[in-house]
Order: structure tokens, then sequence, then C-alpha cells
């Protein structure tokens, strides 16, 4: 459960947000290229490095850790080419709090800080050095101690080459005499194979990958150690803790009416949007299914074994005397972090096609930055999205239906998309539309599409000469040149 | 089927993803019309049913694998059966509450039927041996063929919420026989022609619900004899008694039975067809228009009659291509009558015509399938739905074209001069024409899904999904979706949940199937 008293808070710095200059729209810049490129070229130097193979490998071992090697190469190389953003905001500020423990612990081996616009909530080390941060995890955090504790935790795994150890662990065991008799005994079996390799699959490779307690414990007892010598407060590697339990649950979003979203004064909302045709039969299946995986559920989390990890955490801070400590948490200067955090994962999911996270985000959001023009142009944007696609009958590729899994609230919002028609779509883009100017890129752009949309190509062809005008080395310049 | 290549393949086929409106497996190396199915409650989907062979189980079985989606593609669950070496699925059927599975065994040559319930818990297991030798040919052309529609004759049909009934032939090769099963495929009571009927019969099942199962009986004085008597036959679910079974002649004109219709929420029955002069051929000359009959059943009275001539009545209602079609003496066979949100009964028509004419398919039939066997080709035209008032009185006609292409019923059957209404039957029974389903909701929007086979001048066919879709406005509205099958992709059309088809799309060569609901647009 989030704190109340910190969406307050939240909500007074949001209204500061927007009297300074911070960037109002995510970020974007067609000359990090080079940037992207030294960086690719620089990981295949520290993959060598850092993870090399110890020489008792053999043929077979070698080649299967040169593949992995490889693949997490390319994975980095996707990551920093599609994901990363190396601005003067999220990117600074990250490297910023980085410097700030390299600084409390000199001895360190080399490590560099990457920022990815996902929306999902976690942070990665890659295994050489690299650690990568996605902007949905920045978006939650409260403030920058519980930032430098995360970066602390990744350090860690690097440190202690959890990544090498893994690596060479699953290979060890692939090339194991004893393992290799079972592949072949499961796969010469002449009844059943399938169901001794699925049984062999499940039982090695899925239970050792599952979720690695011991190496979590001795990052959190390294990270502990590395962020006690830091200025940064001692209360929030706990406080970062009870965060993780309930991070992947949404962001209060029991304030986030539809009915206030959709629809305008020509066209109303319609109640027959939020109605669910139920699937009686099934129901009870599928809670039972839902009920036998609750024993599961923790695992499923992007960070388990918090609330474990936050007992470790109490009794390491009981081993360093408080007096050293400096309690003061910096959360008024992080929250222009959050905003601009949030403004990335939402254009992120609208990047990955992803309309029902992108509809969710660009409403929550709006609540929350009520004086942010962004959050209402995305929307614009999406719903414009959301009819093509419909017209095209490509909607399954970028709408999901509700599932059991879900929130419930994000189920209604679900169950709202997927009932509108496609006029109630083309209807919806003239609500939403009007909410938004065209003195913004992302405004400019949204009514653009929308006039090109209802065949009002003269007005649609101003916009986009306008566009041209205004934003040259804009987002959506690609787009614009390449639709006649 | 499933096919584990390698032990680092198997990170591949459990690369099952779900994303959107979704659902992909990876590893599939065939696909059958069989293999997948909708689970239906009533009028509405509820799910998906997946099946698949898995890898031996022992000497003598094979093990198969039941996923279950729900209606919004999230897997439900899986369930292993094990099953003899050789053993097919001939039909995979759900009565609302039980799934029926109907298998062959093409070692001991005998049918297996397994029911589920909904969660897939076996319920009950039955064996049927013995099969007549006609029978045995027919599904032997259909193992070597790869084809399963040959089996649409012999298969089981689900009757809502009790079980499930399998039309067959009786003792004597003149006989016919259906039986019916309770939801464990406990054989609950058959019925057989009488020892002392004289000729042949042979019994078509058409319209089932919970409480009756109906269909035609066809009778011949002996086998040269050429005189075909067709009767309205109506079997009680529960009692298996026969309580109706009336010539439905008339003396007046010819009429030709194409469908029997049970109306929901009444014990009202209506027989469909179309009908000619007292002159004329069936199937031959141009029909006088269609009828409607209704029956009470609870005293198996005919209660009224209503003919619709296309010159007086349904003419003025139909555009120019409608209009020559008729002229072009197709047929009309009525998939469904029901009554709509706007309160307007619907009826639901699909044009057939032989496309070649001689063989003897009803002697066949009529016969027990001993007869010769020729190919009857038959033409598939165009969709039309009429619209009528409370009354029944023909307010309106939607006509949709389609391209007309020509299908081939059957070798076993050589069907070619069955009268007209039969040979739209039997069209129907092999599930060949290009109407697919109907998805009604209790509050009377519907949608219908039909093929079009698609070709322009100088291109290849184009398979068109054609929906006829009523939303709660009342107003009708039309969208067509492309899925064309290729060599290397198949397409495989189900209905969805309302507004919504379900297509999977099967791509061979990266041995994917991938499931798909679509929306329709209004």
């Amino acid at each position: 459960m989030k704190s109340i008293y910190f969406l307050l808070l939240l909500t007074v710095y949001s209204n500061l947000l927007f009297t300074q200059t911070i960037r109002q729209e995510p970020y974007f810049s067609h000359s990090d290229s080079k940037t992207k490129q030294a960086e690719i070229e620089r990981i295949a130097v520290s993959v060598n490095k850092y993870l090399s193979p110890p020489s008792s490998f053999n043929k077979d071992a070698l080649k299967l850790f040169s593949e992995e090697t490889n693949r997490i190469r390319l994975n980095f190389a996707n990551t920093i080419n599609k994901d990363a953003i190396f601005d003067d905001l999220l990117w600074s500020y990250t490297k910023n709090t980085h410097e700030k423990i390299i600084k409390a612990n000199p001895n360190l081996l080399p490590t560099r800080v990457y920022v990815a616009t996902r929306s999902i909530p976690n942070a990665l080390s890659v295994g050489e050095g690299s650690i990568i941060i996605n902007t949905g995890l920045l978006s939650e955090l409260e403030n920058e101690d519980q930032l430098a504790f995360v970066i602390c935790h990744e350090i860690a795994h690097f440190v202690l080459q959890h990544s090498k150890k893994q690596l060479i662990r699953e290979i060890q065991r692939l090339e194991s005499k004893s393992f290799k008799e079972e592949v072949k005994k499961a796969q010469s079996s002449k009844y059943n194979q399938f169901e001794n390799l699925e049984s062999l699959y499940k039982n090695t490779l899925f239970n050792a990958r599952y979720h690695n307690r011991t190496f979590e414990r001795q990052a959190d007892s390294l990270a502990f150690h590395l962020y006690a010598n830091t200025p940064f407060a001692s209360t929030e590697p706990q406080r970062l803790m009870q965060l993780f339990q309930t991070i992947d649950e949404p962001v209060n979003d029991s304030s986030l009416y539809l009915n206030l979203h959709f629809g305008c004064k020509n066209y109303p909302f319609k109640k027959s949007w939020m109605e669910d045709e139920k699937s009686s039969t099934w129901g009870s299946a599928v809670m039972a299914k839902k009920s036998a995986q609750k024993q599961l559920v923790d695992s499923l989390k992007t960070h388990p074994d918090a609330q474990l990890r936050l007992s470790w955490l109490k009794l390491m801070k009981q081993q360093y005397p408080s007096s050293v400590r400096n309690d003061k948490k910096s959360t008024s200067s992080y929250q222009q972090i959050r905003y601009v955090s949030a403004l990335e994962n939402t254009d992120a999911a609208f990047r990955e096609e992803q309309y029902d996270l992108t509809t969710y985000l660009s409403l929550l959001y709006q609540d929350l930055y009520r004086d942010s023009s962004y959050f209402k142009e995305i929307f614009a944007l999406t719903i414009n999205q959301l009819y093509h696609h419909s017209k095209d009958h490509t909607l399954n590729k970028v709408l999901s239906q509700t599932s059991p899994y879900y929130s419930d609230r994000y189920n209604e919002l679900l169950h709202l998309l997927n009932n509108l028609s496609l006029s109630d779509l083309l209807e919806l883009q003239s609500c939403a539309i009007s909410q938004t100017k065209t003195d913004s890129q992302y405004g400019l752009y949204a009514h653009y599409c929308y006039e090109k949309g209802i065949g009002n190509l003269d007005q649609a062809s101003k916009l986009k000469n306008s566009y041209f005008n205004k934003y040259p080395s804009g987002r959506f310049i690609s787009a614009l040149k390449s639709d006649k | 089927m499933f096919k584990v290549k390698s032990f680092f393949f198997l990170f591949m086929l459990f690369a099952i993803t779900a994303r959107a409106q979704t659902y992909t497996v990876e590893g599939i190396e065939r696909v059958g019309s069989q293999s997948i199915k909708a689970i239906l409650n009533e009028k509405t989907v509820i799910g998906y049913i997946m099946f698949f062979i898995k890898d031996k189980a022992d000497k003598r079985n094979y093990n198969y694998t039941f996923d279950l989606l729900d209606e919004k593609l999230n897997k439900i669950s899986s369930v292993n059966v094990v099953l003899p070496k050789g053993a097919i699925l001939l039909k995979s059927t759900y009565n609302g509450t039980t799934l029926g599975l109907m298998f062959f065994d093409t070692n001991k040559k005998n049918y297996i039927l397994k029911s589920f319930d909904r969660q897939l818990a076996p319920l009950g297991t039955k064996f049927i041996g013995d099969i007549i030798s006609s029978e045995l040919s027919t599904l032997s052309q259909m193992v070597a063929s790869g084809s399963e529609e040959g089996f649409a004759m012999y298969g089981i049909h689900p009757v809502a919420g009790k079980g499930f009934v399998r039309p067959s032939y009786g003792d004597k090769a003149s006989q016919y026989k259906i039986t019916f099963f309770d939801n464990n495929f406990n054989e609950k009571w058959s019925y057989e022609t009488p020892e002392e009927a004289k000729g042949l019969e042979s019994f078509l099942i058409s319209d089932i619900n919970d409480k009756y199962i109906t269909g035609i009986t066809i009778r011949r004085g002996g086998i040269l004899s050429k005189k075909l008597n067709y009767f309205l036959t109506v079997f009680d679910v529960d009692s298996g008694k026969k309580i109706i079974d009336a010539s439905t002649e008339s003396k007046k004109q010819q009429l030709s039975i194409s469908s029997i219709i049970l109306q929901e929420g009444s014990d009202q029955l209506i027989v469909q067809g179309e009908y000619y002069n007292e002159t004329d051929r069936p199937g031959i000359d141009k029909s006088k228009g269609f009828y409607l009959k209704s029956y009470n059943l609870s005293n198996g009275k005919e209660e009224t009659e209503r003919l619709y001539s296309w010159d007086k009545d349904i003419a003025k209602l139909f555009n120019a291509k409608a209009k020559a079609s008729i002229e072009n003496k197709f047929l009309n066979y009525p998939h469904t009558l029901f009554k709509a949100v706007n309160g307007h009964y619907f009826m639901v028509f699909e044009q057939f015509k032989k496309a070649i004419d001689g063989g003897a398919l009803i002697l066949n039939l009529a016969s027990g399938g001993r007869m010769g066997a020729n190919v009857t080709k038959v033409s598939i035209g165009d969709v039309w739905i009429l619209e009528m008032d409370a009354n029944l009185n023909a307010l309106n006609v939607n006509f949709f074209e389609k391209d007309q292409h020509v299908i081939e019923l059957p070798i076993s059957l050589g069907m070619t001069i069955l009268p007209a209404g039969q040979l739209g039957m039997i069209t129907k029974w092999y599930d060949r024409f290009d109407y697919q389903f109907i998805q009604r909701k209790e509050d009377g929007t519907f949608n219908i899904s039909f093929l079009n086979h698609d070709k322009e001048k100088g291109e290849k066919a184009k398979t068109i999904i054609g929906n006829i879709f009523m939303p709660k406005d009342g107003k009708l509205s039309y969208d067509e979706i492309e899925a064309t099958s290729t060599k290397k992709t198949s397409y495989f059309l189900f209905p969805g949940q309302s507004g919504y088809i379900m297509l999977a799309k099967f791509i061979e060569k990266e041995e994917r199937l991938e499931f798909k609901l679509i929306k329709l647009n209004y």
C-alpha cells in the first residue's frame, strides 16, 4: 500500500514542477547515436574482461559460455539502442547518485549506470559493470537515497560476480555427466518422452533459475556496507523494501474515474461501455487456478522476497551505529525525477504499442500532474491509434482482454476499451483532441493524426508543415515524412 | 502434434505466450480441423479446447493433451489422456456441460467415446465395435485422405446438458438406428427401424435441443424402387419415444424439405424448404418459393403453413443480383431462424445448386450407403438474410454477394439425384457451406460469420470472413476480415465472445499456432 502522506506530498510538489524549467515532454534526440555506439563498443571490451570463462571449461562448455556472453552483448546493445536515454536529467541525476556512491567507496571496480525507458519497476546488473535502471523504477522511488541503495545493490551483484557465477553454474550443470545422462535417458525414452523432458526441464533449469535467494542476500549485505559509507539516509533501504512489497500494485488508481476521461459534451460517456460479458461457467475454474497459484505469487513479483529482505536489512542496520548516519531524506529534489520518469514510462508504453497500458498511465498521470499537457496529448494519440487498429482488425496486437491477474481498475479500463465501437473511437478522438492544443509537438502531432483520420487533408497538411517548421528535429519527423 | 526435436528445443516448446488478445503455442507440427473447438454454453462462447498428440505412453498407447482456454484466451488447464496407438479423433463436441470426443481405433476397428466435464475431469468411456462394412469403408477413405469431413454421417451430436446422440446403421442393411447416451456415455435408449418394416429406411438428423431430436426419415419401397418418401420425425430425448412421424407432402405443391428448426422457448418446430408445382422436377425446375410449416410438438399436429412466393413476396425485396440467382435455379438453404434485439425474426439463407447431374445419392443413402460411389459437385452461392416482423411477414432482404465455388461431397455418397432440399441438408451435414456460425446473446444481439472465397480476375482466391453484426442499437452492420490460407498458413475460424470472432492461424514452417480474437467493426 502506498503511503497517503506521500501522495499528498506528491500533489503539492507536482504543482511546483510546472513553475520550474523541467522538460514537459519525453526525451528525444537524434544526436545520441554516437554515444550509443560508443557504449555498445565498450561493453564488448568489458564482457571479455569481466565475463571470462574458467580455465577448467572444455570445448563444449566454452562454446556455450561464448554463446551466452554474446547474448548478453546483444541484449545490452538492444537496450542501449531502443530504450536507453542519455539526457541531462534522468541519466545525469542517476550518474550523479552513482558517483556519490563511488566517491564513498573508492576501491570498487569500475561500473557505469544507464537509464532505460521501461515501465517495469526494476533495475539490472548486466554482469560486466553496467547497471541499468528502468524509468518505471525511478518513478516509483521516493527519494535519491532509495535510488542509491538500488545502485549499491546492483554494484554488489557485479562485485560479487553473481552473473558470472550463475552463468558458470548453469553451464556446469548442462555439461555435467549426470545431467547429460538424464537428458539422454529422457530423449531416448521410448515412452512418455515429452513428459520426461518436461519434468527434467522443470526440475532442473526452472528450479535453478527460480529466484536465487542466496545471491540476493549477499548483494543486500554488501550493498548495505557500500551504502553505509555514503551520506544517504540509513532508514531508506528498509523503506525501499517496504515499497518493493507493493511496487507491482497500481499507484492509487482508486480515484481514476473513467467516466471523466471518456466522453465529452458532444459525445457523453455511455454506461454500456463498462458492461462486462462475464463468463459465469468458467469464472470458478479461473479463480480455482488463481487460488492454486497464490502460493507462487511472490516469485512472480518484480521484487520477490521483499519482506524477507526487509528483515535482513533490519538486522544489518543494527550492526552500524546510527550516530554516523544522516537521516534527512532528500525527497523534495526527487519529485522532478518522478515526474519526468512518468513521462518516459507513458511514452515507452506508447512506443511499444501497448495502448491499454498507455491509456492507463496517461489517465493516471493526468490526474496526478494536472498542469501537464503531455498526458492529455498522448491519450488523444492513443485513442487515434486504437481507432486505426480497430479499423484494420489488429486491435488484438495492441489491446489486452481482461484477466483475473490484472487489478480491478485495470480490468475496468480494458472492458471499456474493448467495448468501444469504431464510431465510438472516432467520436472519442474528437473529445480527446478538444482537450489538447497545437502549441506542443505532441499536441500538434495529435491534431495532425486526428484531422488526417477524419479526412480533413487540407488541415492535416497545414499542421504537418507547422510541425516541420517548429520541430525540425522532433520526435515525429520520420513518421510525418513517411506519411504521404 | 508436438515434436520434441532436442532438449534445447524444449525451451521453444514452452514459449507459450499470451499477449494482448492473442495466444501462441510453439512447436506444433500439425493441426487438424478437429484439433480446436469452441466451447459454448448455450449461445455463449466460454472458451476453446486444443487437442494434441504428445508422445507414446507405452507399447499400445499414446499420450494426448487437451488444453483449455477461456473466451479471452487465458489458459485454464491442461489434461493428459491415454489412448490406443492408431486412434484418431473423429469428432469433438460440447453440449453445454460436457465435452464429448469420438475416436476411431484404426487397429481394433472400433469407436472410443470419451466425455469430460468443463474442467476436463474425465466422466465416461464407451467402446463401440461391430462397425458395418460400408461405414468402415468411409472411415478407411477418410484415414487415407487425411480428411475428417467424411465422418459427419456417423458422428456424435450434442444434446444440451443431457448427453449425445449418434445415428448409425441398424442391424440390417436396410435399417437405421439412433442411440442416445448420457453425459457419461452410458446408453440410455436407442431406436431402430422395426424388423417388420418393409423397404429401406434412413434418417438424417436435423435440429436437436434438450427435449427433442428431429430429422427426416427417407423411405423407399425396395432396392429397385425409385419412389422416395419423406417424413418429419421427432424423438423425445428423455424417453426415446418417436413422437412425430408425419409426411410433409402437400396436396397442392411438391415440398422440398431443407431443414427443421426447433423454436426456442416453445414446443414448436418449423419445417422449411422450397415448393414446386405438382408437375415440376425439384432441383431441376425453378422453385416457386419457400415455405414455413409449423408443428406443435406436444400433440404432433401441423399448425400452420406459410408460403413465400419468389414472385409475389420476395422479389420486391430482392435486388437485381438476388433476382438473377433465383432465375439461375439457385436453391436456398436456411441455416437458422431466430428473433433479434429489434423484435423481428431473421432467416439466414445460403444459395446452392447441383453442379452436375447423374448418379444415385439418395439410392445410396436410403440403402445404407451400399450403392455406387460418385462424386457430387455442388455450387455454393450467396448468403442472404430475410427480416420478418413479429407475424412473420417478409419486410426486408439483405443480400451478401460471394464468389461462387464448387465443392465435392464425399465420393462414398454419390448424391446426385437427391431432391433439392436434401442436397442442402447433406451439404450442411458435411459442413461444406460457407456459413460458419451464428453467435447470439440473451439480449438478442447477434453476429453471423461466413466465408467468401473471393477471386478477382488474374488473382489467387482470397478467403474473406464476412460478418453480419447486430449490436444493441438494432442496426445491421457488415464487416469483412481477410484470412487467406496458403500452403504455408492455414486459418481456422471460430465464434468468439459477443462482437468478436476467433481466428486460429497455423504457420506450418514455423510450427506455430496463433489464436487471435478479432473485434468486429460497427
